[in-house]
C-alpha cells in the first residue's frame, strides 16, 4: 500500500469524519465510500491506528514544586508590570545580567552586605510575606491542623459527610484557649513551614484562620474538633493516600478523595475472613450488599463506643453509677428483672454446662457478653455499657408479664397443655413427635408462644396460655394497670385495649406498647424505671 | 462583549470566575488556576517541544503571562481557550527560536533534544519489519520523532486534537486559523504521521482490514 497520498483524495474529509467533525450528510457520505471501497477502509483503520500510537509518548508532569516556583516569581512580575523579560524561564543563563546588576551596585556605592542583599532578592526574590509577621503567630501555631484544608466551606463539606468525628475529647481547647505550649525549636519549624509556603496559600492560612475565629465559639469549637480528627487521620495515611488527597484540586474533589480514601482503608482492614467472603461473591449487588451489612455493623460498634467514650468521663470522675444502677430500688427490680426475664442470676459463678439451660433466654453469646459488661460496670465502672446491653438484650427477648396465680406456662404438661395435645400440635416427620425438640421449653414466655404458633392452625384452639385480662396478673402489675396506666389512656386507647382482652398474647402485647407510649415501664414485664430514660442513655443509633 | 455576555460565561464556566478573581488581584485565586491547569499545560508543552524541563519552563512562563496581562483579561470563551492560545504563542515561538539558533550556531554542539536525537533515519527502512518485541520506550521514541517530524503548526494541531480532544473550531481558536485551515492542517499532518508509523501500526498483531487492492494503496 502507498500511503502518500493524491492532495486531491477524499483524506481530509476520511480524517475529519473519524474525528467526528462531519455532519450527518458527509458522514454517510464517507460512510458508504469505505463501505464499497476496501482500501479506504484500510486508510480509515491506519489513520485511526496511527493516532493510537502516540499514546506510547510518555505525559510529562509538572514538577512538585510547579505551583510555589511559578507564584514565587510573581513578586517580580508585580514590581515590574511594564517591562515583561521575554524568555524568564528557570533555566535561562542568568549571569550577564548578574554582572550588570553587580557593576550596577558598585557603582552606586552600594556594594556590600546591601548590595548582596539587593542582588539575593532579585535572583532568588522572596515575596514580602516571608518576612515573618508577629500577628501570623496564632496561625502558625495551628498550622499542623490545616493541612490538606484550603477554606472554611471544605470543613463544612467535612463536617456535612459526618467523616471526622466533632465530639472530640473534652480537653481539646477551642481556638481562644491557649493551646498546648509550643517549644521554641518546634515554633521556629513552623514559621520556616509557613514561610515556604507559596504567597497564595499563605494568604488562604490566614484568610481560613480568620474565619474559623470569627465563628460563635460553640460552633468554632466544633470545626476545631474536626480539624484535629482529620489532621490526626491524615498523618497516619501511607503517603500516597495523603498526595492522593492533597493533590484534590477542589474542596468538591478532595472530599470524595477523602471518602475514597476511607472507604479503600476500611476495605482493606477487613479481617482475611471478610476478604476472603468478599472474593468468592461474584454479583456487584451482593458484594455491595455484603460491604453495606458490615458497615452497618461496625457503625453499630462505633455508636456504642461513642456512647460509652462520652458518658465515661463523668462517670469515672464522680466515682458514680449511672442511673438506673445508683438507685436501689431500681436496681434491686432490676437485678429481679434479669433474673426473670433473662432467666440469669448474675451474683451467681458462670457455669459453661448450666448457664444457658432453662429458664435462661439468653444464647451463650448473648449472656458471655452479659456477664462480662456486668463486670466491668462493677470492677471499672463502666455502667453505660452494661445499661445498653440490658437494653439491648431485653428487646432482643420482649417479655410479657406471668399469670398472677399459679406457675406460666413452660412445659408440656402445664394446663390446658397435655403431653398429647402438644404432640398432636407437632409436625409427624413420619415417626412419633419428640417433644424434647421444642427448644423453648421451660422458658417464659417462649414455650407459651411457640405452642399459641403451633395452635394457629389446629381445629380445637387451646385457651389462652396466659393472662389476658384484668384480675390475671400478679398484684403488683394488677395495681400499676389500675393505678398508672387506665387512667392515663384515652377513650379510643380504652376501647382499642378492652377489645384485645381475652386474647393472648395480643392483650398483654398492647399493654406494654401503650405503657411504653405513657413513658411507664410495666412491672416484670419491662426494664424497670422510665422507657424514655433507658432511650435517652442507653439507645444506640438512632433514638 | 457585553457585561451580561461576560456573567453568563462566568457562571458556567468556573475557570472564568477565578479568573476574574485573578483579575482582580486575588492572588489565591491564581495559585489555584495554576494547580489545576498545570498537569494539562506541562503535557501539552512536553507533547509539542518533547522536552520535560523546557515544558515545565513553558508553562510557568504561560502562567506568568496569564498574571502579567490579568487586568486586561475579559472573558470571550472558555478560559481553557484563552489559556492555550497563549500557550500556543509561546511554544510555537520557542520552537522558531530554537531553530533560528540553531542555524546560526551549526558549528556548536547544540545540546538540546534536537541535538541529542540518535542519528538514526526518519524514515524507517521498511524492508526491514519492525519486531513485535519492541519495547514501549522505543515506540515512544520511535512516536517522538514522527510527531517531531511535522512541522510546528502542524504538531500544535496534533497535539491539541489528541491530548486536549479539542474539536476543528476550538483548535482553530486557539491557532488563529479557520476551521477549514484546520481540516486542511490536521489532514496533512495525519496522513504524515501515518506514513511515518506505517510499519508499527500492526505491530500488535492485530490483522488490518480486508484488503482486496492492498498493493494500489490510495483508491
Amino acid at each position: 500500500m502507498k500511503p502518500s497520498d493524491d492532495p486531491e483524495s477524499d483524506d481530509p474529509e476520511l480524517i475529519a469524519y473519524l474525528d467526528g467533525e462531519l455532519g450527518a450528510d458527509d458522514s454517510r457520505t464517507v460512510e458508504s465510500k469505505i463501505g464499497v471501497d476496501p482500501a479506504m477502509r484500510v486508510k480509515a483503520e491506519e489513520y485511526k491506528k496511527t493516532y493510537d500510537l502516540l499514546d506510547y509518548l510518555p505525559k510529562p508532569e509538572p514538577s512538585p514544586t510547579f505551583t510555589t516556583r511559578t507564584l514565587t516569581r510573581l513578586h517580580p512580575v508585580n514590581a515590574s508590570s511594564t517591562v515583561v523579560p521575554n524568555v524568564p524561564a528557570l533555566t535561562r543563563n542568568v549571569w550577564p545580567e548578574l554582572l550588570l546588576w553587580a557593576l550596577a551596585l558598585v557603582a552606586v556605592g552600594t556594594a556590600g552586605y546591601f548590595g548582596h542583599s539587593l542582588a539575593r532578592s532579585y535572583w532568588n526574590p522572596v515575596p514580602e510575606a516571608e518576612k515573618f509577621d508577629q500577628a501570623d503567630l496564632p496561625l502558625i501555631h495551628d498550622l499542623p491542623y490545616y493541612l490538606g484544608v484550603d477554606d472554611l466551606d471544605f470543613l463544612k463539606l467535612l463536617r456535612k459527610a459526618e467523616v471526622f468525628d466533632d465530639s472530640g475529647s473534652a480537653a481539646t481547647p477551642t481556638s481562644n484557649e491557649p493551646r498546648e505550649t509550643v517549644s521554641l525549636v518546634a515554633q521556629q519549624k513552623l514559621i520556616e513551614q509557613f514561610l515556604n509556603d507559596s504567597p497564595a496559600r499563605r494568604l488562604q492560612l490566614r484568610s481560613l484562620h480568620r474565619e474559623l475565629n470569627e465563628l460563635p465559639a460553640p460552633e468554632r469549637t466544633s470545626y476545631r474538633r474536626t480539624l484535629e480528627s482529620y489532621a490526626a487521620w491524615l498523618d497516619r495515611l501511607p503517603d500516597n493516600s495523603r498526595k492522593e488527597i492533597l493533590a484534590a484540586p477542589t474542596s468538591g474533589e478532595r472530599l470524595d478523595a477523602v471518602l475514597r480514601v476511607r472507604e479503600r482503608l476500611w476495605r482493606e482492614s477487613l479481617p482475611p475472613s471478610q476478604q476472603k467472603a468478599l472474593k468468592t461473591v461474584a454479583s456487584v449487588e451482593e458484594r455491595t450488599q455484603l460491604l453495606n451489612e458490615w458497615r452497618r455493623g461496625e457503625q453499630s460498634f462505633r455508636s456504642e463506643w461513642e456512647l460509652t467514650r462520652q458518658q465515661w468521663q463523668p462517670n469515672k470522675l464522680g466515682d458514680h453509677k449511672a442511673w438506673p444502677f445508683y438507685d436501689a430500688a431500681l436496681s434491686k427490680s432490676l437485678d429481679e428483672f434479669i433474673r426473670k426475664s433473662f432467666g440469669v442470676d448474675l451474683s451467681q459463678p458462670p457455669d459453661r454446662k448450666t448457664d444457658v439451660a432453662a429458664p435462661c433466654r439468653l444464647t451463650r453469646e448473648e449472656l458471655a457478653e452479659l456477664r462480662y459488661r456486668h463486670e466491668a460496670a462493677l470492677k471499672e465502672g463502666y455502667w453505660y455499657s452494661y445499661g445498653a446491653c440490658l437494653l439491648q438484650l431485653a428487646e432482643l427477648h420482649p417479655m410479657l408479664p406471668e399469670p398472677g396465680k399459679g406457675k406460666p406456662i413452660t412445659t408440656v404438661d402445664q394446663p390446658p397443655l397435655t403431653k398429647e395435645k402438644v404432640r398432636s400440635l407437632l409436625p409427624k416427620d413420619g415417626g412419633t413427635p419428640i417433644l424434647a425438640r421444642l427448644k423453648t421449653l421451660g422458658r417464659w414466655p417462649d414455650f407459651a408462644l411457640e405452642i399459641q404458633k403451633l395452635d394457629a392452625n389446629s381445629r380445637e384452639k387451646l385457651p389462652p396460655l396466659g393472662p389476658c385480662k384484668p384480675g390475671e396478673f400478679g398484684d403488683e402489675l394488677e395495681q400499676f394497670l389500675k393505678g398508672d396506666l387506665l387512667p392515663k389512656l384515652s377513650k379510643s386507647e380504652r376501647d382499642k385495649f378492652d377489645h384485645l382482652q381475652g386474647k393472648w398474647p395480643e392483650y398483654p402485647r398492647m399493654l406494654i406498647e401503650l405503657a411504653k407510649a405513657k413513658n411507664l415501664s410495666v412491672p416484670g414485664a419491662m426494664l424497670p424505671g422510665e422507657p424514655k430514660l433507658w432511650n435517652e442513655n442507653f439507645r444506640i443509633g438512632k433514638k | 462583549m457585553t457585561g451580561q455576555t461576560s456573567t453568563m460565561m462566568a457562571l458556567r464556566d468556573p475557570d472564568i470566575r477565578l479568573m476574574l478573581r485573578v483579575r482582580a488581584d486575588d492572588q489565591a485565586a491564581f495559585g489555584e488556576l495554576v494547580e489545576r491547569y498545570q498537569h494539562r499545560l506541562v503535557g501539552i508543552m512536553g507533547h509539542i517541544v518533547g522536552h520535560a524541563t523546557e515544558a515545565e519552563d513553558l508553562a510557568q512562563e504561560v502562567f506568568l503571562r496569564v498574571y502579567r496581562t490579568r487586568h486586561k483579561y475579559t472573558p470571550k470563551a472558555k478560559f481553557s481557550t484563552w489559556l492555550f492560545t497563549i500557550a500556543n504563542n509561546l511554544a510555537l515561538n520557542s520552537i522558531r527560536d530554537k531553530r533560528r539558533r540553531a542555524a546560526v550556531s551549526l558549528d556548536v554542539q547544540d545540546s538540546s533534544f534536537q541535538g541529542s536525537r540518535p542519528s538514526e533515519p526518519r524514515t524507517p527502512d521498511k524492508s526491514v519489519p519492525p519486531t513485535l518485541r519492541l519495547q514501549q520506550e522505543e515506540l515512544a521514541a520511535v512516536v517522538r520523532r514522527a510527531l517531531d517530524d511535522l512541522n510546528e503548526r502542524q504538531r500544535v494541531a496534533v497535539v491539541l486534537n489528541k491530548f486536549e480532544d479539542m474539536n476543528y473550531s476550538e483548535i482553530a481558536e486557539v491557532m488563529g486559523l479557520t476551521t477549514k485551515g484546520v481540516k486542511s492542517l490536521l489532514s496533512r499532518a495525519r496522513a504524515k504521521l501515518r506514513e511515518a508509523l506505517q510499519p508499527y501500526i500492526y505491530m500488535d498483531g492485530a490483522e488490518p482490514p480486508a484488503d482486496d487492492d492492498d498493493d494500489t494503496g490510495a483508491p
